[in-house]
């Protein structure tokens, strides 16, 4: 079924900040991580969309690198953060699979 | 020579972007790619990243440049309308009138037989000027409000992109005129530079020259008059058809003049330009009035689509209806002219909800 574009969106920004709360990684293992952990491929312009946005949102910030794979890491705000989606979206697959009763 | 998408589509994004942004997309899409993912699907990713870094309401302040955000910020706002225009103009070039009535009395040639073969009567003589209907008696002219609303609506709409459409273009050749008296200053420019420089200006008196040459100074253009009962009912420019093709309808001249100046503009602002706080003031200001001059030009244009969709064929009592040649591309024109709005809009918000600090920081540039 096809997700609004607010969703993807959502789903991503929550890939990214789940991936790095592991620790610093740089892109490409971001893809990789994100890949692992939903079986869905993230493409490096949808990467850095987000990328891009949280950094502007100070959720993540870009560490010093010496070649061109330059780490990123999450910020204090962006745990926070994080921890906030997260338990929302926890309470709402809650509230779903409560209402939709057993398999 | 190979053309590589994903080196194209990370050309697309907005400079900030790119100095920020390049290496590292590219070291990581050359990693996926060895790997074995398509290119071209990786590249349309980032092509569709491009639009989203070009349309995005705030540009993150990575480069520590002031400078740089203003640039953004005015090009973004200014650039779309400079695109849209020429088609907005083209798809409301050619206007003619027509009327049940006009066609049943034939042609109005100048001729000397006038007003032969048909007996002048008060239908006889009608013509269609301004979009109105004048019907021509032994007493003078009648006017008659043959139009029907829709017709007045997409006329109004029409008045309304014109004028916006040379407001916007003036602003956009003052913007480009200021950008370059900035640009002067600079004590080392390439050829091409000093080329981009004079191109607005350049632009502007082709532009100016093209219309009062088509206007006043042709001498080939004269006009000749039919006159019933003292009275001018028919006028009409001599000219060689490909000339008169070109040159008699402004509109068409001035999209094109339009086209010419956003085509210079781009490679203007592709350009390694970086305007101070004073010399970004003006192209700064008239950009932001460009950016909100979009929405009221989509709307002028929705008035006149609609308005021609819906004034139907002519009744048999002479109800004029008007045309445009190549009104048929008006939903492409539409849907860029929303796209501009958006754009345009965003850009402005941007820049004027600029944070706190960058404020500071301009005023104590």
């Amino acid at each position: 079924m096809a997700r609004s574009k607010i969703g993807r969106t959502q789903d991503a920004t929550i890939l990214v900040l789940t991936s790095l709360a592991e620790g610093p990684k740089h892109g490409y293992a971001l893809i990789k991580d994100i890949a692992a952990m939903s079986g869905e491929a993230m493409g490096p312009g949808t990467l850095y969309g987000v990328l891009v946005r949280l950094e502007e949102e100070g959720l993540v910030e870009a560490l010093e690198s010496e070649d061109r794979r330059r780490p990123y890491r999450l910020t204090g705000a962006g745990e926070v953060s994080l921890r906030e989606r997260l338990e929302t979206t926890t309470r709402v697959a809650k509230i779903g699979l409560r209402r939709l009763g057993p398999a | 020579m190979r053309i590589d998408p994903v080196r194209i589509a990370l050309a697309m994004h907005p400079r900030w972007w790119r100095r920020r942004y390049t290496d590292e997309v590219a070291t990581i899409s050359a990693d996926l790619l060895e790997e074995g993912q398509s290119r071209w699907r990786v590249a349309g990713g980032l092509a569709i990243d491009a639009l989203r870094q070009w349309t995005r309401g705030p540009v993150p302040d990575l480069t520590h440049s002031t400078a740089i955000r203003r640039q953004v910020a005015a090009s973004a706002a200014a650039l779309p309308i400079a695109l849209v225009i020429p088609l907005v103009l083209y798809t409301t070039s050619y206007q003619s009138y027509r009327s049940a009535m006009l066609r049943s009395v034939g042609p109005l040639l100048p001729s000397p037989s006038w007003p032969s073969p048909h007996a002048f009567d008060q239908r006889a003589v009608k013509m269609i000027a301004h979009g109105s209907n004048f019907t021509m008696t032994p007493t003078g002219p009648i006017v008659h409000g043959s139009m029907s609303w829709p017709t007045y609506m997409s006329g109004v709409g029409y008045f309304v992109i014109t004028v916006l459409a040379l407001v916007s273009l003036l602003g956009l050749l003052t913007v480009w005129s200021s950008m370059r008296g900035a640009l002067r200053h600079r004590s080392r420019h390439s050829r091409t530079q000093r080329f981009l420089v004079w191109s607005p200006a350049v632009a502007m008196v082709a532009i100016v020259g093209l219309y009062l040459w088509s206007n006043y100074l042709n001498q080939q253009q004269t006009r000749s008059f039919v006159t019933v009962h003292g009275h001018h009912v028919f006028t009409m420019a001599v000219l060689h058809p490909l000339l008169a093709r070109v040159v008699s309808d402004s509109n068409l001249t001035l999209g094109l003049g339009t086209l010419i100046a956003s085509v210079v503009a781009m490679a203007f602002l592709a350009s390694r330009v970086e305007l101070s706080t004073d010399e970004a003031r003006v192209p700064l200001a008239l950009s932001r009035m460009l950016g909100r001059i979009v929405p009221l030009l989509t709307v002028a244009y929705s008035l006149w689509a609609l308005g021609l969709r819906l004034q139907g064929v002519p009744s048999s009592r002479g109800q004029v209806i008007v045309s445009y040649a190549h009104s048929g591309w008006w939903p492409l024109a539409l849907v860029c002219l929303v796209y501009a709005s958006v754009v345009s809009v965003r850009a402005v918000s941007a820049e004027s909800h600029r944070p706190q600090h960058q404020v500071l920081s301009i005023t104590h540039n």
